[in-house]
């Protein structure tokens, strides 16, 4: 077994990629579901993956109008605000009340005070600034990484009576779309693992997915973690 | 008959006193400001001569459809020349006018013109000066760093690119005070709609700044849509008709700067040094990262 493929798995298995690893690979935490999906995308099984995800990764041709663009932009949007609103010498305290309701924000600001605080040499603002700046730098960086380590498929057929069977028990469209582009390459591309992060629309209607399906395997994303069966 | 003879009286004694000949010395440019300042002049005693103009670009601009309808005469070709020059005037239209108004304006006409010329002589630098004068008079302090200060800083360095080279450090230190002083005095309360492109490109200026790249081009694409927006929301005597054309042109515009901007960011987040950054900042990336991650599973459906 190497390092990073599911455990208790032996054999190699080129994965099909939900959209939820290649966002949790580009927007890297060191929760579980940051490490699985880095382990996910970085093993040495070649990575594949279908239009629809790409559509909401990356926008329609690649528009910037996906998902992880959209986010981003929103993340630094509201950074510079608050660099702005630090600039113009209002503390921090009183920025955050801009985020009551938002606990996630909140801790962000929080982290930025622990940071922040003692520092000689750089005001608050120049602390938000350097991680404004390497957060967007290391997005860019594993945007590039996806583009390059993935390949991409178009789908071409429409599959309506595998459609009709999924939409059964799947009961978002848009998943079933997912799914149906990772049974268009499994046709050509031989023992092809569905990973996916998404328990409850996709992981736990494997059964369904490998009967009506040519993909062998449905990989839920907690399995690349070790210590996992 | 003129449906402002006060105006039209104004523009055509100021005429006759600044130029009476048509010379190349008194332009487009310099008629716009003198014709602004003796507006402001003017309210200050009483008399409004109802001058149609707004912030823009270069400071104040006489808007020129409305000043045509008020006056009768069109700028460009009745008292502009094809060359920017004002045109020589033999005749002042007075009819109708109080004696008392056409002598405060012909007195606050030689006020002004005083404080440029000797003589009949124009002074050194009057243009500067006419144009700084009209600036004091600016709505926003911002306005004035902007156009006054920082663009001018840039432009003082364009003409010596060499000096990029061994005084950058300064350079850099320059601009970044002008960015600083451009934050604390955005106008943001009056132009709300502005702050985020604004700050894109504030944000993209400090990347240029790191990666060494001339911001001349970039500050000016600024200017341009932050006047775009200074026009609607400073004018005097402009019909509405015209402000409100104005304000869908900002809309429409704006999209297409904040692309600009967008993608010069990008593109110079490219060109920065990778890690040069300090370790002790990565547990604020991280959160940052967990916290797009989530919004980004938040979203659905799929497509957004």
């Amino acid at each position: 077994m190497r390092a990073g493929s599911p455990q208790g798995d032996v054999g190699q298995l080129p994965y099909f990629l939900d959209s939820n690893v290649i966002i949790g690979y580009i927007f890297h935490a060191t929760d579980h579901w940051g490490r699985a999906a880095v382990l996910a995308f970085e093993d040495p099984e070649p990575n594949h993956s279908g239009f629809a995800v790409q559509r909401e990764c990356f926008g329609l041709c690649d528009t910037g109008m996906g998902k992880v663009r959209t986010i981003q932009k929103a993340v630094v949007r509201a950074l510079r605000r608050v660099i702005y609103n630090l600039k113009r010498g209002r503390p921090l305290s009183q920025i955050a009340a801009n985020f009551d309701g938002d606990d996630h924000f909140q801790e962000i600001l929080a982290e930025i005070r622990v940071v922040a605080t003692g520092q000689s040499n750089r005001t608050t603002d120049a602390v938000v600034l350097e991680s404004l700046q390497a957060f967007e730098v290391e997005v860019v960086r594993r945007q590039e990484i996806v583009r390059t380590n993935c390949a991409w498929h178009r789908r071409t057929a429409y599959y309506p009576d595998i459609s009709a069977v999924l939409n059964r028990d799947i009961s978002d469209g848009d998943d079933v779309t997912v799914v149906l582009d990772a049974h268009d390459i499994a046709l050509t591309v031989p023992d092809l693992a569905y990973v996916s992060g998404d328990y409850n629309h996709i992981v736990r209607h494997a059964d369904t997915i490998l009967t009506h399906t040519r993909i062998v395997r449905v990989l839920p994303l907690g399995r690349f973690l070790p210590g996992s069966s | 008959m003129a449906k402002n003879p006060l105006l039209k009286y104004s523009v055509e004694v100021l005429l006759v006193e600044a130029n009476p000949a048509g010379e190349p010395f008194f332009r487009k440019t310099h008629l716009y400001k003198t014709l602004f300042l003796l507006h402001q002049n003017l309210l200050g005693q009483g008399i409004d001569i109802g001058l149609p103009y707004c912030w823009y670009l270069h400071g104040p601009l006489i808007e020129a459809i409305t000043f045509e309808e008020q006056t009768g005469t069109p700028l460009d070709g009745g008292y502009l020349q094809p060359d920017g020059a004002t045109v020589p005037l033999r005749h002042v239209h007075d009819e109708e006018l109080m004696t008392r108004e056409k002598q405060v304006v012909l007195q606050e006409i030689r006020k002004i013109l005083r404080k440029y010329r000797s003589g009949t002589r124009w002074e050194e630098g009057y243009g500067s000066r006419l144009v700084g004068d009209a600036y004091k008079l600016a709505p926003f302090r911002y306005q004035r760093t902007f156009k006054r200060e920082y663009l001018d800083y840039l432009v003082s360095l364009s003409g010596e690119p060499r000096v990029y080279d061994y005084a950058y450090d300064r350079i850099s230190s320059n601009i970044l005070r002008y960015l600083d002083t451009l934050i604390k005095q955005f106008p943001e309360n009056e132009m709300s709609e502005l702050l985020d492109t604004y700050l894109a490109w504030d944000d993209t200026a400090r990347l240029f700044v790191e990666t060494r790249d001339p911001l001349d081009a970039l500050s000016n694409r600024y200017w341009e849509i932050f006047c775009s927006l200074l026009r609607v929301r400073k004018n005097e005597n402009v019909p509405e008709e015209i402000v409100e054309r104005w304000e869908r042109s900002f809309a429409q515009e704006l999209p297409l700067y904040d692309r600009e901007f967008e993608t010069a960011h990008d593109e110079a987040l490219g060109r920065l040094e990778q890690d040069t950054r300090s370790r002790d900042i990565d547990p604020i990336v991280l959160r940052l990262m967990a916290y797009a991650r989530d919004e980004c599973v938040r979203a659905r459906p799929r497509e957004m």
